[in-house]
C-alpha cells in the first residue's frame, strides 16, 4: 500500500491515533473522503466562476477578434473575423480612437492613483486616531462607515447634486460663503471634473481602507508600542518603525485591491457624468461603454477591454513579484 | 501611554475634519429630502425655507418604489445566503486541504477581480439567454440570473477572507470532533462554523452590499418586473423634471436597512477582518 | 500520481461545464422569448417613457392596452422603459434573439436598427395589415427605415422643434413678436438677458440635442451631414451652423453658462420658472403644464432661420422627430403583433395618445379631429409636414449622434468655462468627429 510511504499532503489533519492512517473516518460516505471532499467543496464556486466570470471573459476576448458592429450584431455567429484590427484601431495614437484611448488610459491611471493614495492616507489617519479608547469612538467609527454602506448610486448622486454650478452646495460654500472660488466655477465639466470625480471616489472608498486598517492596527500587540515608548521613541517614530512594518502585508493587498477596484470603476463616473463625460474625466470603463453601447462597435469595445485587463494583469504580477522579493529580502 | 495635550488636540482636530468630510454629504441628503421642490431648484440653502415631508409621501408614486424595494430585498438576501454557503465551502477547502489545483483555484478566483465588468457584460447576457433556451430556467428578466451573478461577484473577496479566517482557527477543533467519529462535513458545521461567526457575518455583509448597490449588470439583466432599487432610483431623474427632493428621500429609505445592518454588525466586521487579515 | 488523478477531476468538471456552455451558446437563440404558454397569445410590448414620465406612461398605455384586449382578446404585457435604457435593451434583445414582440424605438434609430436585420420588415402585405402606408403623415413615414428599402417600423408619435417664448417677458422688453431669423433671435436675446434672467435656455449637456441642432442648422446653412453615405461634418457651412449654437453661450452670452451641465430637461424647468425667455424644444406642453406654466403664458413659433438663404440652404425648421413601432423578428406572434400595431395607429387611439402626451399624431385622419384644431397644433403640424426632414438615414446614425453631438457638447463646455470658443476649435472638433465616425463605422 502506497500510503505508508507517501508524503502527507499539507494541511491534512493528522491521522486518528487508534485507526491508523485512514483516509476517512469509519462509516462515512465516499464523498466525505479526504481526497474527494475538497473538490466537492470547491465545485459550486468553480462552476459559478466559470459561468459568470471565466467563460464570458473568454468570450469577450474572442469577441475582440471579430468585427462586431451594428451590421453584424444580429447574426453574431457569422460575424467576419477581424484579426487584430480592432486592437490596431484602439492602440494607434495617431488615429482619433487610439489617441482618445491613450488619453483615457492616462486619466484612469491618475484617477486610480489619486483615489488610492487619498483613501489610504485618510483611512490610515482615521484608523490611527481611532485606535485609542475614548468616549465618542464608537459613534465616530459608525459615522465614518456610513458612506461605504450607502448604495453606490446614492453615494455618487449626492455629489453630482452638490457639484452643480448654479444650485449646488459646493459652490454655495466655496464661492458664496467662503469666497474661495468664483461663483461661476464648474465642477462637472472642464478640468475640474477630474477632481470632482476623485473627491467622490475618495469619499466612497476611504471607509473601506479605514475598516481594514483599523482591524489590522488592533491586531498589533500593545506591548510592542509600550516597549518602544519606554525606550523613548516618539509617536511618529513608533509609527514608522513598528506600525508600518506590521501592516506591510495588509497594505500590500489593500493597495492592490483598491487600485483594481478604482481602475475598473464604471459606476462613479457614469452616475456623475452620464454618457458624455468631459475629457478630463473620461475613464477607460466609461470610454469602452460608450464605444460598445452607444457606438455599437462591440468588437472594438471588447478589444479595449482586453487591453485594459492585460494591463491590470501585468500590474498585479509585477506588484506581487516585487512584494515577494521584498519579503525575501527581509527574511 | 499618555498623550500630550498637543497630541490630544491634534487628534481631535483631525477627527473633526474627517468627520466633517464624511458628514457633509449626508447632511445634504437629509436636508434636501425635506425641502419643497422650489428650494431644490434654486440656490443651495443650508436650511430649508420650510420643512415638508411631502417628498417622503410622493416618492412612492412617482416611481414604483415598493416594487423595486421588494425586488432588491429578494435578490440581495438570497444572493447573500448562497454566497456565504459557497464561500464557506470553498474557503474551508483552501484552508484545510492541500489538494492539487488549490493554488490555481485561489489565484484564479482572486484574479477575477480584475475583469472589467464592461468586458463580460454582453457575453454573460448572451450565455444566460442561450442557457435559458437550452435548459429552460429563466435567467434573463428573472431573479435567478441576477442572484447567480451577484453571488459570484461576492465570491472572490468572500473566499479570500473566509480562507484567511479559517486559517486562524486551530485545527484541533475539527480534529477533536473527528476523533470522536464525526465526518469532516459534520465537524465543519457543528464545530467550526459557530466559532467562525464574525468571519461569516463580515462576508454576509459584504455580499449583501455588493448585490444591493450594483448598477451595470442590473441595467441589462432586469426587466421592469425585476428591476432593483439601484437602477430604479435613476428614474427620479429621467422624468420631465428632476425630483431631487424625492430622490434624496428615497435614498434615505433605501439606505436605512443597509446602513443599519452594517453599523449593527460592524464589530463582527472588524473581528472578521482582523482574523482574516493576519497573513 | 494520486494528485494528478484528482487534479483531473477538476479539469474534467471544468471541461464538461465549458462544453455545455459552449454548446448552449452556439445553439443559437431559437427565438420566442416570453411567448404565451398555450391558450390565448400574449404580446410583450416595450413602451417608451412619454409625457410627464413613467407614471403617466404607465397609466396611459395601461388604459389603451386594456381596451385592445377587450376588443381582440389578445393580452399585452407591457413595460415602460426609461430612455436611458431603451436603446441598450433593444440592442441586447436583437443580439440575443430574445426580447419583446413589439417595441417603441426613437425614429432616429430606425436606419441603424434596419441595418441589424433584427426586425420584421413592413412589406406591402404587412403594411396593408396595419392600415396601409397612405394613412400615415408622409414626413413621419419617411423615418421608418433605410431610404429606398423596406421600412422596419411604422410611425407612432411625431414631434417637432418649435420656439417657445415667454409672452410677458417679450412684452416687458418691448419685443413685438417672436424672432424669425437667427440675428433677430440674438438681438432679442440680448434685450432679454438682464439680472438673473437669460434670453434662451438650451440643454447644453445633451449630445442628442446638440446633434439635432447640428443637423437642422446644418441644413439651413447648406451642409447635409452625410454625402453619399459618408460623414461630411468638417465644412465651413457646418462651422457656421455649429457656431450659431455654441455662441448662444459663447460670444452672444444670451444663454446661461450653467446650461452646459443640463442633461435632464433642466432647460425646460428654467423656461417654466421664467429664468429664460425662450426655449427651442420638441413639444414641451405637458412638461410645462406640470411645472405650472399655463399654455396662455407662452407663444409658439417655428425655429428661426438665416436671414438670407445661404447656398445650398433649405428651409428646415426641425428634424422629423418622434417614435416608431417595430416588431422584433424573434416574435412568435406576428399576426397578433400586427393587429396591435394597427390598433395603436388607429385614429381614436392616436388622438388619445397625442392629447395625453402633448405629442403629434402620425395619421392624417387624426388631424381632422376637433380636439386638435388649436393654433398650437396647427403650428406644429405645419412644421412637421412642411419644414421637417428626417435625421440622416444611415446605419451609423447612432454613432454620429454620440461623436458629433459629444464633440459639440464639449465645445459648449469650453464656451461655458472659458467664455469663448474659436473657429479653430470648432473646426478641429468637427474634423475629429468626422474621422471617428468614418473609422469605426465604415463598411460592415
Amino acid at each position: 500500500m502506497p500510503e505508508v510511504t507517501k508524503a502527507r499532503p499539507p494541511g491534512a489533519p493528522p491521522a486518528a491515533a487508534a485507526a491508523g492512517p485512514r483516509r476517512r473516518p469509519r462509516g462515512t460516505r465516499w464523498w466525505q473522503d479526504r481526497r474527494i471532499l475538497p473538490y466537492l467543496l470547491i465545485a459550486p464556486a468553480v462552476l459559478l466562476e466559470l459561468l459568470v466570470h471565466i467563460v464570458p471573459m473568454i468570450a469577450g476576448v474572442v469577441m475582440s477578434l471579430f468585427r462586431l458592429t451594428v451590421f453584424t450584431i444580429h447574426h453574431w455567429q457569422s460575424a467576419p473575423f477581424a484579426g487584430l484590427s480592432n486592437f490596431a484601431l484602439g492602440l494607434n495614437p495617431h488615429g482619433p480612437i487610439g489617441s482618445a484611448l491613450w488619453r483615457s488610459f492616462g486619466v484612469t491611471l491618475g484617477y486610480a492613483a489619486c483615489v488610492v493614495a487619498g483613501s489610504w492616507l485618510l483611512g490610515m489617519v482615521a484608523a490611527a486616531l481611532l485606535n485609542v479608547e475614548f468616549r465618542a469612538r464608537g459613534w465616530l467609527r459608525a459615522l465614518f462607515l456610513v458612506p461605504y454602506a450607502l448604495p453606490l448610486y446614492v453615494a455618487v448622486i449626492v455629489w453630482r447634486f452638490m457639484f452643480q454650478q448654479g444650485t449646488g452646495a459646493i459652490n454655495a460654500i466655496l464661492a458664496r460663503d467662503l469666497h474661495l472660488v468664483s461663483g461661476s466655477t464648474f465642477w462637472l465639466i472642464g478640468g475640474n471634473a477630474f477632481w470632482a470625480m476623485t473627491v467622490t471616489g475618495i469619499w466612497r472608498t476611504w471607509p473601506f481602507a479605514f475598516l481594514i486598517l483599523l482591524a489590522a492596527l488592533q491586531n498589533i500587540p500593545g506591548e510592542l508600542h509600550e516597549a518602544a515608548a519606554v525606550d523613548g521613541a516618539s509617536s511618529w517614530r513608533r509609527f514608522r518603525a513598528i506600525t508600518l512594518p506590521q501592516l506591510r502585508g495588509i497594505n500590500l493587498v489593500l493597495v492592490l485591491v483598491l487600485f483594481l477596484w478604482t481602475f475598473n470603476d464604471f459606476n462613479t463616473p457614469y452616475v456623475l457624468f452620464g454618457g458624455t463625460p468631459p475629457d478630463s474625466a473620461n475613464v477607460l470603463s466609461l470610454y469602452i461603454y460608450v464605444n460598445s453601447f452607444s457606438n455599437w462597435n462591440f468588437g472594438l469595445g471588447a478589444a479595449m477591454s482586453v487591453l485594459m485587463l492585460a494591463f491590470l494583469l501585468v500590474i498585479s504580477l509585477v506588484y506581487i513579484r516585487a512584494f515577494r522579493a521584498g519579503r525575501e529580502a527581509d527574511a | 501611554m499618555r498623550e500630550s495635550a498637543a497630541a490630544r488636540w491634534a487628534r481631535r482636530g483631525g477627527l473633526t475634519l474627517i468627520a466633517a468630510f464624511a458628514l457633509f454629504p449626508l447632511y445634504v441628503i437629509v436636508e434636501t429630502s425635506v425641502k419643497p421642490l422650489s428650494d431644490v431648484n434654486g440656490a443651495f440653502r443650508w436650511l430649508p425655507s420650510r420643512v415638508t415631508f411631502a417628498p417622503f409621501v410622493n416618492m412612492w408614486s412617482t416611481i414604483p418604489l415598493v416594487h423595486y424595494f421588494i425586488n432588491s430585498v429578494i435578490v440581495s438576501v438570497i444572493a447573500t445566503v448562497l454566497a456565504v454557503l459557497v464561500a464557506v465551502f470553498a474557503g474551508y477547502a483552501i484552508s484545510r486541504y492541500g489538494f492539487a489545483g488549490r493554488r490555481v483555484f485561489s489565484v484564479t478566483v482572486l484574479s477575477t477581480q480584475m475583469f472589467p465588468g464592461i468586458a463580460f457584460l454582453l457575453p454573460l447576457f448572451l450565455i444566460y439567454v442561450n442557457l435559458q433556451n437550452v435548459v429552460g430556467i429563466k435567467l434573463y428578466g428573472s431573479y435567478t440570473g441576477l442572484i447567480i451573478t451577484y453571488l459570484t461577484f461576492a465570491l472572490p473577496f468572500s473566499i479570500w477572507m473566509l480562507a484567511g479566517y479559517f486559517n486562524s482557527l486551530p485545527r484541533q477543533l475539527e480534529e477533536a470532533a473527528m476523533v470522536d467519529g464525526a465526518t469532516p462535513l459534520r465537524a465543519l458545521f457543528r464545530v467550526v462554523l459557530p466559532v467562525a461567526k464574525p468571519g461569516i457575518i463580515a462576508v454576509a455583509v459584504f455580499a449583501f452590499m455588493t448585490a444591493w448597490g450594483e448598477v451595470l449588470f442590473a441595467s441589462v439583466l432586469t426587466t421592469q418586473s425585476t428591476r432593483t432599487l439601484a437602477i430604479g432610483l435613476q428614474e427620479y431623474s429621467s422624468q420631465s423634471l428632476v425630483y431631487w427632493n424625492q430622490l434624496m428621500a428615497a435614498s434615505i429609505v433605501v439606505s436605512l436597512p443597509v446602513v443599519a445592518g452594517f453599523l449593527g454588525l460592524q464589530r463582527y466586521l472588524v473581528r472578521g477582518l482582523t482574523a482574516g487579515s493576519v497573513k | 500520481m494520486r494528485c494528478a488523478r484528482f487534479g483531473t477531476w477538476s479539469v474534467t468538471a471544468a471541461a464538461v461545464a465549458a462544453v455545455l456552455t459552449g454548446a448552449a451558446a452556439c445553439g443559437g437563440g431559437s427565438g420566442g422569448g416570453g411567448g404565451g404558454t398555450g391558450g390565448n397569445a400574449a404580446l410583450t410590448y416595450w413602451a417608451s417613457t412619454e409625457g410627464t414620465g413613467a407614471q403617466q406612461s404607465q397609466q396611459t398605455i395601461g388604459r389603451v392596452v386594456s381596451k385592445f384586449t377587450k376588443e381582440t382578446g389578445i393580452k399585452v404585457n407591457f413595460q415602460i422603459i426609461p430612455w436611458t435604457d431603451l436603446e441598450t435593451k433593444i440592442l441586447t434583445a436583437v443580439t440575443s434573439g430574445s426580447g419583446p414582440d413589439v417595441v417603441d424605438i426613437g425614429n432616429t434609430w430606425a436606419p441603424s436598427f434596419a441595418a441589424t436585420g433584427g426586425f420584421v420588415p413592413f412589406t406591402k402585405a404587412n403594411l396593408s395589415k396595419v392600415g396601409g402606408a397612405g394613412k400615415f403623415v408622409q414626413a413621419s413615414f419617411n423615418t421608418t427605415g433605410l431610404p429606398g428599402k423596406t421600412p422596419m417600423s411604422v410611425p407612432l408619435y411625431a414631434e417637432a422643434y418649435a420656439l417657445q417664448y415667454n409672452k410677458a417677458e417679450f412684452a416687458r422688453a418691448g419685443i413685438s413678436g417672436p424672432p424669425a431669423t437667427w440675428s433677430q433671435l440674438v438681438a432679442d436675446g440680448k434685450k432679454l438677458t438682464h439680472g438673473g434672467q437669460w434670453g434662451i435656455a438650451i440643454e447644453g449637456g445633451s449630445y442628442t440635442e446638440a446633434s439635432h441642432w447640428a443637423f437642422i442648422l446644418g441644413r439651413q446653412y447648406g451642409n447635409p451631414l452625410y454625402v453619399n453615405g459618408r460623414p461630411h461634418f468638417a465644412t465651413p457651412a457646418e462651422l457656421t451652423a455649429v457656431k450659431q449654437y455654441v455662441d448662444l453661450i459663447g460670444a452672444d452670452h444670451i444663454a446661461d453658462p450653467a446650461d452646459a451641465e443640463y442633461t435632464s430637461n433642466q432647460s425646460v424647468t428654467a423656461f417654466a420658472q421664467g429664468k429664460a425667455a425662450m426655449l427651442i424644444w420638441q413639444n414641451p406642453a405637458t412638461s410645462l403644464g406640470q411645472l405650472g406654466m399655463k399654455p396662455s403664458a407662452y407663444g409658439i413659433a417655428p425655429m428661426p432661420m438665416p436671414a438670407t438663404t445661404p447656398p445650398g440652404g433649405q428651409p428646415v425648421q426641425s428634424h422629423t422627430a418622434g417614435e416608431n413601432l417595430a416588431i422584433m423578428k424573434s416574435t412568435t406572434h406576428l399576426q397578433e403583433a400586427l393587429k396591435f400595431v394597427r390598433y395603436m395607429t388607429s385614429e381614436p387611439v392616436q388622438v388619445e395618445l397625442a392629447r395625453t402626451y402633448g405629442l403629434l399624431p402620425v395619421v392624417k385622419a387624426a388631424y381632422a379631429n376637433p380636439a386638435l384644431q388649436t393654433p398650437a397644433y396647427q403650428t406644429y403640424r405645419n412644421i412637421l409636414e412642411q419644414h421637417s426632414v428626417p435625421m440622416p438615414r444611415v446605419a451609423s446614425e447612432s454613432q454620429m449622434e454620440t461623436s458629433l453631438g459629444g464633440a459639440i457638447v464639449n465645445l459648449i463646455r469650453t464656451a461655458a468655462t472659458t467664455g469663448h470658443v474659436s473657429d479653430q476649435q470648432i473646426m478641429s472638433a468637427l474634423q475629429s468627429a468626422q474621422q471617428k465616425v468614418a473609422a469605426a463605422g465604415a463598411g460592415g
